[in-house]
């Protein structure tokens, strides 16, 4: 083995993505928790409402009351603190350890009941994080072997590369985006925007047609970049925290920071691995 | 490898091809998507094809006993971006919610028109429809009906770039539900 070769932990890659996942779940269920009358039968989420959609299974006539008394505005709320309480258990406990295991089933088994609630309302930035906790939850703990820490933490990876594919591919071969309009459409209205947005991308449509051309390009080339040599995995990087950043501050998507930045711990050790590091499982 | 950790590679190697195959809209390839009630095979087509350049209002009006009908009111306004927005934003979760029913009525609304069903079986059918409920409820449970209210009307309008190009359009009308 070359000294030149750097070695690569999948233990501390599987921490931080802990560290961020952890964040996200933080940040959603505080805000839940800001606007939990909403969960009353007298709220925008009324269960009585959401579980006559249609979108739900018929269930026993015992699953059901316990159904309803677990997702009304109590159960949500209990749900909620539950939640708060499992990801700074996660993120306080060192790696491996019965604790975290705990802390990270309860956030899988939670945030799925969750899910299960929230019918409407809930976005990509949601179903990223539920995707890596459930992903945590099945390969960080004291029993589960290290080649399935390996498994999980590139499953992490190869889900935020196609999430950023599929994203850019979509835009790619659509005539609005590649119009070079789609931005400027985009922001010019209340819901993902501003008058300010707005009113600036109509000035300037030269600054509206590079923006909406370079997000496509960049998720394109995102997962292509990741396998590069480096520099470029550290430019895509560095380029998605930006990418999203900017998408918080104009569009209000918050949630996608944290949501998506879990995944680049996993992202930043597949490059590594495919840009000749040394695998260290430990044990 | 043993057995256990070799089934867990088969799951993350399934779970990872099927989201892959729910990421093209096909109808015959989409079916299994009825058994995902947890959302987890996410579409990550965000604001592709068609980027969301669409605001949807839902306003309403009231209706007393003495057949009088009050103004058109903002049920749930879009709250304004602010800088704040890019690290708390709580009250994005109700535009969201708005933005999928509306969106699953278009939805449905197209689908029955394209099988040949009238504009009138439609709408009268649509009050069974659950995104139609969960308007109807966001309107009843949104601030600010007078006590002599019997029944309530609600709209769904969209508007782009916010009303300068061309006026609010209104794309669904409710009839007239009792509420006392």
């Amino acid at each position: 083995m070359s000294t030149m070769e750097p070695e690569i932990d999948v233990s501390s890659t599987a921490q931080w993505v802990i560290y961020v996942y952890s964040v996200s779940v933080i940040l959603t269920s505080l805000e839940y928790l800001s606007i939990s009358r909403q969960f009353s039968d007298v709220g925008y989420y009324s269960w009585k409402v959401f579980r006559i959609t249609g979108q739900v299974p018929r269930l026993s006539a015992r699953l059901m009351t316990l159904q309803n008394v677990l997702l009304g505005r109590t159960g949500v709320r209990t749900l909620l603190l539950l939640r708060l309480t499992a990801a700074v258990g996660a993120i306080t406990s060192p790696l491996g350890t019965w604790r975290q295991w705990l802390a990270l089933a309860m956030l899988a088994v939670l945030s799925c009941i969750f899910s299960w609630r929230q019918k409407y309302g809930e976005d990509g930035a949601d179903q990223m994080t539920n995707l890596v906790g459930i992903t945590l939850f099945l390969v960080v703990g004291p029993f589960q072997p290290e080649l399935l820490l390996f498994f999980g933490i590139c499953f992490i990876a190869l889900q935020a590369m196609l999430s950023y594919l599929s994203a850019g591919v979509a835009k790619l071969i659509s005539p609005v985006w590649q119009s070079g309009a789609a931005v400027g459409l985009i922001v010019d209205n209340a819901t993902y925007g501003s008058q300010g947005a707005g009113n600036f991308l109509r000035k300037l449509p030269g600054v509206g047609k590079a923006v909406t051309w370079g997000t496509v390009l960049f998720e394109v080339t995102f997962p292509v970049m990741i396998f590069l040599p480096w520099p470029a995995p550290a430019i895509a990087l560095v380029s998605g925290a930006c990418f999203h950043l900017s998408i918080a501050l104009v569009m209000g998507l918050n949630n996608f920071v944290p949501a998506f930045l879990s995944t680049y711990p996993a992202l930043f050790f597949v490059s590594q691995l495919t840009n000749g590091g040394v695998l260290n499982l430990p044990g | 490898m043993n057995a256990a950790t070799l089934a867990f590679g088969i799951l993350f190697t399934t779970w990872l091809a099927l989201t892959v195959v729910v990421q093209f809209h096909y109808e015959r390839i989409n079916f299994f998507r009825r058994f995902d009630v947890l959302n987890l095979l996410p579409t990550w087509t965000f604001f592709a094809p068609n980027p969301g350049s669409t605001d949807y209002h839902i306003i309403f009006r009231n209706r007393f006993e003495s057949g009088e009908v009050t103004a058109w009111r903002d049920a749930l306004p879009i709250p304004k971006q602010n800088a704040i927005c890019a690290v708390w934003n709580p009250q994005k979760r109700h535009v969201k919610v708005v933005g999928d029913a509306v969106s699953s009525i278009l939805e449905a609304y197209a689908t029955a028109r394209s099988k040949g069903q009238s504009k009138e079986s439609i709408e009268s059918a649509l009050i069974f429809f659950g995104p139609y409920l969960v308007i109807l409820n966001l309107v009843l449970q949104s601030a600010g009906h007078p006590p002599k209210t019997v029944s309530l009307q609600f709209a769904i309008v969209e508007r782009t770039s916010f009303g300068r190009e061309a006026p609010p359009r209104p794309i669904l009308l409710s009839q007239f539900h009792r509420i006392r």
